[in-house]
């Protein structure tokens, strides 16, 4: 029996376009379940955890990278299977994972093929893709949102372009593994599960950062960013693996998980014993690692 | 500056950029490239690659080693040490194969592994 916890805000209420087509959709595909809709921040958290209570070993996260994140915050049992259904502005997490469209999510739930990867523990939240700090960051707090329309994309473009020519880089102090220090002027900072970014490598944290770049790169780097591609680390000049990291700044700033704000430095993020099994378009064998 | 496609390779590859300091042990089970600052000890089980900007003082154990910066320290390197134009080694090299670039620079002594000899062969400065 599937759970399926709907975010009906995601992607500015994209739920009611498609909800009854989607529920078709699953109950032709014989995976239809239990409905449950969102009200606010932390719901899906709480209703994870209670679907998982109440002995639900298959819950999807219907929404964008905050529905699922949160759903990952309350599955509590290893036998749980999480799926996606990308309706969502951000999709990060879902397209990392093969899945590009709610049609194919269908296909894909019904299949339950599933992999596990390690939770990241960022303070006091897990999470499974990319956690950010720096500039990308510190502009997507002042963009209300990214935009579809060409036009408007393209002011916004302009904006952050003004805001990359005034962006002091920050410096950083990082402590990797207990071996050694690391110390830096960094435009942009990522942290990634190793296993998101290469199906076949084993669960370990990748950090890459960006020194400054230079304009032509800054432009194609917002370009991108404003896609919301996921591609933007095409400026990283540093890239190495750990397992847990303290990261100071000077001046503090905020770090974003999947696009959310989710705390500030200082931080500690280590890779977790905690797994998520998450249900993904390439079979198991694939992905394993 | 360390040439590297970074979107080609390997995932479990370290790179380490200039203007970035490190202190402590740099470990990996791959290869490292780095043209920062280091101070401690690497090892790697591929091969590490100092940049033009590198400047390290640190043992290092790896299975070949490039040096196009300056590196102050003992190296052992299972394959091959190679010191290009603009490197410069001041420390001592154990390795079966060395090569020195016109324009390198070795402070130091080496011993070949090739051969059972373990004393230091050579002292030389080019």
């Amino acid at each position: 029996m599937y759970y399926y916890i709907v975010n009906p805000a995601a992607g500015g209420g994209a739920i009611k376009q498609i909800q009854e087509k989607l529920q078709s959709r699953l109950s032709s595909l014989g995976i239809g379940g239990d409905f449950a809709k969102t009200t606010g921040p932390g719901d899906a958290t709480k209703m994870a955890r209670l679907a998982g209570e109440k002995g639900f070993n298959t819950i999807v996260a219907v929404g964008g990278d905050d529905t699922v994140n949160e759903a990952i915050n309350g599955v509590s049992r290893d036998n749980i299977g999480l799926g996606i259904v990308p309706i969502g502005r951000s999709n990060v997490l879902a397209n990392r994972l093969g899945i590009n469209s709610w049609q194919q999510a269908c296909t894909i739930l019904s299949s339950r093929r599933l992999t596990s990867f390690a939770l990241i523990a960022a303070g006091h939240t897990f999470f499974v893709s990319t956690l950010t700090l720096g500039f990308e960051t510190d502009l997507d707090k002042r963009l209300e949102a990214r935009s579809e329309v060409l036009r408007q994309r393209i002011g916004q473009l302009g904006q952050s372009l003004g805001h990359a020519a005034q962006f002091q880089p920050l410096d950083c102090n990082i402590k990797v593994d207990d071996d050694y220090t690391l110390s830096c002027k960094l435009f942009s900072l990522s942290i990634a599960n190793q296993k998101f970014l290469n199906s076949v490598a084993a669960n370990k944290l990748v950090i890459s950062i960006s020194d400054m770049p230079s304009k032509t790169q800054v432009t194609t780097y917002l370009w991108r960013m404003l896609k919301r591609s996921d591609r933007v680390e095409d400026n990283t000049t540093t890239r190495f693996l750990a397992n847990r990291l303290l990261i100071q700044t000077d001046p503090p700033t905020g770090i974003m998980v999947d696009g959310k704000v989710a705390g500030r430095t200082p931080i500690a993020i280590r890779l977790t014993n905690r797994r998520i099994k998450l249900i993904t378009e390439k079979p198991a064998k694939e992905l394993a690692g | 500056m360390v040439k590297h496609d970074l979107m080609g390779i390997s995932s479990s590859e370290t790179i380490i950029g200039a203007g970035v300091k490190i202190k402590g042990d740099l470990h990996s089970d791959a290869d490292i490239a780095i043209d920062g600052e280091l101070t401690g000890d690497i090892k790697a089980r591929g091969n590490v690659e100092i940049g033009v900007n590198g400047v390290i003082n640190a043992d290092i154990t790896a299975r070949s080693i490039q040096i196009n910066g300056s590196l102050k320290g003992d190296i052992l390197a299972e394959d091959e040490v190679i010191i290009n134009e603009t490197g410069k080694l001041v420390g001592n090299i154990t390795t079966q194969t060395l090569a020195i670039a016109r324009g390198g620079i070795f402070i130091g002594s080496s011993a070949m592994n090739q051969t059972e000899a373990t004393e230091p062969k050579t002292s030389s400065e080019i």
